[in-house]
């Protein structure tokens, strides 16, 4: 029978381990980037949803060793920055994104993160100029979660 | 510990998780907190008849005040004084039905003639708004009370039941009339979950929890805000344990607070906006008349370089005056950041070497967005020099159009893109220094219009004309970055939709 010393210890890796989102590790894009600059409307979980694309080119790293701003390890792969719209806690919320493009299970993905405390984050696994989707989680079960769809917003 | 001690302990444990909470009022309240405000706290927010389309005097009301609706923890607009409100099939008649046995801090009971009266008194933002839109105001009876309107007008309850305005705030008839104006800005009385103990104009203000708030007595016995207005000192106090919440920390202030486990840092999700506003652009005989003047202004603008450095990248660049998060918002990119299209515009406008524009005042406590704004302008030749002002004066110099060249304003209150043009875009609101007739009449439009999609067209369209005719230069939306002390159990932050400060009555400290 595990000792409870060792039964606690299982139970904290357990829960670390469970508390931990699944950071999609992105290889170099094979395809194309397309690009996405612009505005995009959909749904997040069946919350609505607005992505606004302000920037897209340059790279961001991807993991790897770190010292003070300097990263010595790690991928460049390209990237994009905008406004993620969503609702939480009852109304909409605008916060700052980046996001990165990369290989993942064989296909173009766009992992976008929120620069909030709160680690929201959409995976985009289907990429195209005027459709994009994939999933979406949050650490706030107030926020959405699951499928995101969202459609290019023609310019006007 | 056997296992079966740990069973009993486990069944112990899910017991009293499962009892149920006690009745609302019963608890008791205990323990200090101190709050300090970015700042200087105004005499005239303790009372909400004057309040300006800004969101932070309510962070003062809404501790010793209550409304009929208001946002509530959840709810963008929740049923507080009025336990529950309609509206008449045809649109021109709202009833409000008030809660059972309220009553204000000094005794008196909340009824719908104090109703009446708070409303027929109030005078703030978009007072002109409300009383050209609600024809008569009738008391019922003690617990009911009907406003009827001109004409259907979708918008009332977005005015009066959010902080839009503070014209839903009761206040008591009997204890105003007696004491008057001045008075009650000395002592108030209000309905909300802490009543008035004393105040030092300008330093703090000290509160007591009210037994008797509808939601449920406060947790904290004593409350304090206090006037903090150098970041620098927000922090030391914070650190030292002289404050609780540090409001709206500057930039490197808050940057200190996120490494330092021991604090919290919250980033408030309330809809605002930092813009710089050209006061003199109807004036023909102001450079600022001159819409390249205006842009070179926009491409002036380092929208990414102020969010990192006062906002630790939380704050989205806006390219309109309505936040994006508001009902019927035009979600646009901002301008970019181009200097060098700055420089050029000034020179066809006239000042290839640059331009003395004077005094630049920017809204008090956000230094670090202040002193980036100006030293964008000063890089492209636009030479302006800063003004320091109290926030009080600053939106008494806006209210009554005293403040010229270039200011930097920033606006948190909730609503929709109707209520921030009624407020800045429409010529006769009270925060506009001129308009156009076709923005006027497509806001009258949209006023009367029913239909969700054709109002949503009319408003996207005033926010497109004030983009085409570079009404304004929008930077970025505020985030405000809150640190929170080591004592605090429960911060009570972004509980309450599209609002800047804590539900005061949910906070816990630690035991």
């Amino acid at each position: 029978m595990m000792a409870p010393v060792m039964r606690t210890l299982v139970v904290l890796l357990a829960l670390t381990l469970g508390a931990c989102a699944t950071e999609p590790r992105l290889g170099q894009p094979q395809d194309v980037v397309p690009d996405l600059r612009g505005t995009w409307q959909g749904t997040w979980g069946g919350a609505p949803v607005t992505l606004l694309v302000l920037e897209q080119g340059g790279t961001t790293r991807q993991g790897g060793i770190s010292v003070g701003p300097w990263a010595l390890t790690g991928a460049g792969l390209p990237a994009l920055a905008g406004v993620l719209t969503f609702p939480s806690n009852g109304a909409p919320v605008s916060v700052n994104v980046k996001g990165r493009f990369g290989d993942w299970n064989g296909g173009l993905t766009l992992v976008i993160d929120a620069l909030t405390q709160n680690g929201e984050q959409l995976v985009l696994t289907r990429l195209a100029e005027d459709r994009l989707t994939g999933t979406g989680t949050s650490r706030l079960r107030w926020e959405p979660q699951g499928p995101v769809e969202l459609v290019k917003k023609p310019a006007s | 510990m056997s296992q079966v001690a740990t069973l009993v302990l486990s069944l112990v444990l899910t017991a009293l998780v499962a009892l149920p909470a006690p009745p609302a009022g019963a608890q008791t309240s205990a323990g200090e907190l101190t709050v300090s405000f970015h700042v200087t706290l105004a005499p005239a927010w303790l009372d909400p008849s004057t309040a300006p389309p800004q969101i932070t005097p309510f962070g003062v009301l809404y501790a010793i005040h209550d409304a009929l609706v208001r946002p509530l923890p959840g709810q963008k607009m929740g049923p507080s004084l009025a336990e529950s409100w309609t509206e008449s099939p045809d649109g021109l008649t709202y009833e409000f039905k008030l809660r059972r046995g309220l009553k204000f801090h000094n005794g008196d009971p909340v009824t719908s003639d104090d109703v009446r009266f708070s409303f027929e008194r109030y005078q703030g933002a978009a007072a002109k708004e409300l009383k050209t839109h609600v024809r008569q105001v009738d008391a019922v009876d003690p617990l009911t009370v009907r406003f009827h309107l001109r004409e259907p007008w979708p918008d009332f309850m977005t005015f009066y039941g959010t902080t839009a305005t503070a014209a839903g705030i009761v206040l008591p008839r009997k204890y105003y009339e007696q004491v008057g104006a001045e008075g009650f800005r000395q002592k108030p009385v209000g309905a909300g979950p802490f009543k008035f103990v004393a105040q030092r104009a300008g330093v703090d203000i000290t509160l007591e929890a009210f037994p008797g708030y509808w939601r449920h007595a406060p947790h904290i016995k004593r409350l304090t805000l206090n006037s903090v207005p150098d970041s620098t000192t927000r922090l030391t106090m914070l650190k030292s344990g002289q404050t609780d919440y540090a409001l709206f920390l500057d930039g490197p202030e808050a940057e200190a607070v996120k490494r330092d486990s021991r604090y919290t840092l919250a980033d408030t999700r309330h809809a605002s906006i930092f813009w710089i506003e050209f006061p003199e652009q109807w004036d023909p005989k102001s450079p600022w008349h001159d819409k390249r003047m205006r842009q070179a202004v926009n491409f002036a603008l380092d929208r990414k370089a102020t969010n990192e450095a006062a906002c630790l990248g939380f704050c989205p660049p806006a390219g309109v005056i309505v936040p994006r998060v508001m009902d019927f918002a035009l979600q646009v990119p901002p301008h970019p950041y181009d200097p060098e299209k700055a420089k050029q515009l000034l020179a066809e406008a006239g000042y290839p070497r640059g331009f003395d524009g004077g005094e630049f005042t920017a809204i008090p406590g956000f230094p670090t967005v202040a002193d980036a704004a100006l030293n964008s302008l000063n890089a492209v030749g636009i030479r302006v020099r800063m003004r320091p002002m109290e926030r009080a004066a600053f939106y008494a110099a806006w209210r009554d159009k005293k403040l010229r060249g270039l200011f930097l304003t920033a606006v948190g209150n909730s609503g929709n893109a109707a209520t921030r043009a009624e407020s800045f875009m429409y010529s006769k609101g009270a925060y506009a220094h001129g308009g156009y007739p076709d923005i006027d009449e497509l806001f009258l439009q949209q006023g009367r219009e029913r239909n969700v999609a054709k109002r949503e067209a009319l408003l996207h369209r005033i926010q497109q004309l004030t983009i085409d005719r570079v009404m304004y230069a929008p930077i970025m939306d505020l985030r405000g970055l809150i640190g929170i002390g080591p004592r605090v159990a429960d911060p009570a932050m972004n509980t309450v939709p599209v609002y800047a400060f804590p539900a005061y009555e949910d906070i816990k400290l630690k035991e």
